[in-house]
């Protein structure tokens, strides 16, 4: 069986803070942002863009881009300090541990391998496997996330596949060692949403197949209704409001989420216009150190949400 | 893929007979005899007027071109003034020579350029990328002959590392010479390689397939070698063929600075010997070289890149 140890949460994240430095200022993108993600269970991170959200993911990850940074907090997967050890412990964990499947497969694959090696090597390097092996363990992988005939598109290369094509074989690779928790970053943003639905679906029979934890970070409410028991909204940096999924969408307790709520377009209400939040979130620069969305609120008082009731 | 090789080769032929007419027209404008040349200052000019009737120039221009073209087809460069031999005779000697010093000077650029751009890209901005900028402009700035040179001064006559000129008999002797040489040349090209590859690389180090390849759990150095240098190197390899007429002419003057009897030797003393037949021989087969350089960069970006291979 899988290293499980008994009680403890597959990740827990506390008072995570994460500074970007933008010519030569540091700025606050994630502020003492907590939550955890229990084994086989979907949590979903949502947020603006803007929200940091992504940030939040790749800081887990150890991939933040060279100008940020993870200034305070801690993380733990599996009781292993990620942050402790300056990085060397996510080069054990990546992979079989925890995956990542990327926002945009067009820009995250790599362009000039063929498509069952970028599956695979990860694996193969691992185990030490010859190339046939490794070939046909491709297609095994492939026909999993529903890539119909995977022997004659194994030796693709990424662009010679369609959007959802190439996000299955993303994740194909992202779960081909099995991790424990797959973080995901907006993977259906670019899909259409016959698609998306597909892709939900694989990810929910990943999540009971594997027993693995799902971190899933999107703006779409609908998505994360579908998929997710637990939810964590962030605005700005700050987690506003967490708790079951039923729990949060069901009975928002929080302005932005209810806001962020009437914002979905909802199909047993037609006829109706597209309700948005007003303003968007300011960028990292040119936000006050306490912002907060009751400011953008306050910013936005007179084209308020709602249509003016005198008419 | 033959359809583009058929239509290259015809660009290639085009371009060549192009070169070819110039150089005709350029040498037949030049000022001086050849015969008079030959013969010196004090030959009788009866005996003048008698080689010039042997060597075919007292016929008109236009008789004169067509007689160089349809000899030029049938594989005959003519017979060489100065040295009263057939041209093909003397190219047969002193191509290799050539060819063999341009092979080391890339051989040379790419092993310099590869690591030095990796290692700068890889630090990011800082003391090192500055370094190398630094040593880019100025390298670039500075003519090949004062590289060769100062190459000579310390390599050659403080150190005695390598010989300060000639060709030696044996291979070993032969590629001994050619180091400096060769060198002076690639350093011609180095700072253009070093700051295009610096900047691919970069590109890539920070591109979210990179990200992904780490995400993966695969070895630092796999990722560093198969998802950024592969996808780096390509913009390298165009910057090496858009150099070829660089380094040709690096070789031309470097062959006189190290006294290398190569191509470049020939041409030179061709021209200060009005010695027309050896002058549109060179100039042709420096062309054919550039020329066929252009056609093998095309093809190995295609073999490169995968989705090259499509045009």
């Amino acid at each position: 069986m899988r290293g499980a140890t008994v009680g403890q949460p597959l990740l827990k994240v506390e008072g995570l803070c994460v500074d970007v430095s933008i010519q030569g200022g540091e700025y606050a993108a994630l502020k003492d942002v907590s939550f955890t993600v229990q084994r086989a269970e979907a949590h979903g991170l949502v947020g603006e863009s803007g929200s940091g959200k992504s940030l939040a993911l790749r800081s887990l990850m150890g991939l933040l881009p060279s100008n940020a940074r993870v200034s305070a907090g801690s993380a733990y997967f599996n009781g292993t300090d990620l942050f402790a050890n300056n990085g060397r412990n996510f080069r054990k964990i990546r992979g079989t541990g925890m995956s990542m499947v990327f926002q945009e497969p067009a820009v995250a694959l790599n362009p000039i391998a063929r498509v069952g090696t970028q599956i695979t090597d990860g694996i193969a390097q691992r185990k030490g496997w010859s190339r046939k092996q490794a070939r046909e363990y491709a297609v095994h992988m492939m026909q999993l996330v529903g890539i119909p005939h995977p022997e004659l598109r194994v030796d693709a290369y990424p662009f010679q596949l369609s959007g959802g094509m190439r996000q299955r074989v993303m994740i194909a690779a992202s779960v081909a060692c099995e991790p424990e928790l797959i973080l995901c970053d907006e993977p259906t943003t670019a899909l259409d949403v016959t698609v998306q639905a597909q892709v939900l679906a694989l990810f929910d029979g990943l999540r009971t197949e594997l027993n693995a934890g799902i971190l899933y970070v999107t703006h779409d409410l609908a998505v994360v209704s579908e998929l997710c028991s637990t939810i964590s909204v962030l605005y700005a940096g700050q987690l506003v409001e967490s708790g079951s999924a039923a729990e949060v969408l069901g009975n928002p307790r929080e302005e932005y989420t209810r806001a962020l709520l009437a914002a979905t377009p909802r199909i047993d209400e037609p006829g109706q216009r597209l309700r948005s939040i007003p303003g968007t979130t300011p960028a990292l620069r040119d936000r006050p150190a306490d912002y907060s969305f009751a400011m953008r609120m306050a910013d936005h008082a007179p084209d308020s949400l709602s249509i003016p009731e005198e008419h | 893929m033959t359809r583009f090789l058929v239509r290259r080769l015809g660009l290639l032929a085009l371009v060549v007979w192009g070169v070819v007419t110039a150089t005709f027209a350029l040498v037949h404008a030049t000022p001086g005899d050849p015969a008079r040349a030959t013969l010196g200052d004090k030959a009788p000019e009866s005996a003048v007027q008698a080689l010039r009737a042997e060597w075919g120039l007292d016929q008109p221009l236009g008789v004169q071109y067509w007689h160089f073209l349809t000899d030029l087809v049938s594989g005959n460069l003519g017979t060489s003034f100065q040295y009263r031999s057939p041209i093909t005779a003397l190219l047969a000697e002193r191509l290799p020579t050539t060819l063999l010093l341009m092979l080391m000077a890339v051989t040379f650029a790419v092993v310099i350029s590869l690591p030095l751009a990796t290692w700068v890209a890889v630090r990011g901005r800082g003391g090192s990328d500055i370094g190398v900028r630094i040593f880019g402009a100025v390298a670039q700035g500075t003519p090949t002959f004062l590289i060769g040179t100062l190459l000579v001064i310390v390599f050659g006559l403080k150190l005695h590392w390598f010989p300060v000129g000639g060709y030696g008999r044996t291979t070993a002797e032969h590629l001994h010479s050619l180091v400096l040489p060769a060198m002076t040349v690639a350093l011609g090209i180095v700072p253009m390689l070093v700051n295009s590859l610096r900047a691919s690389l970069t590109d890539a180090l920070q591109s979210d397939f990179v990200a992904f390849g780490h995400s993966k759990g695969l070895k630092p150095a796999t990722v560093l070698a198969a998802y950024a240098i592969r996808n780096g190197s390509i913009s390298g390899v165009t910057i090496l063929g858009i150099q070829a007429g660089v380094l040709a002419g690096g070789a031309l003057v470097v062959e006189k600075v190290f006294a290398i009897p190569g191509m470049g030797s020939l041409m030179l003393a061709g021209i200060l010997g009005r010695d027309f037949p050896v002058v549109q021989a060179t100039t042709l087969v420096f062309a054919g070289i550039v020329v066929v350089v252009y056609l093998i960069t095309d093809l190995s970006y295609a073999l490169l890149d995968p989705r090259a291979r499509l045009t």
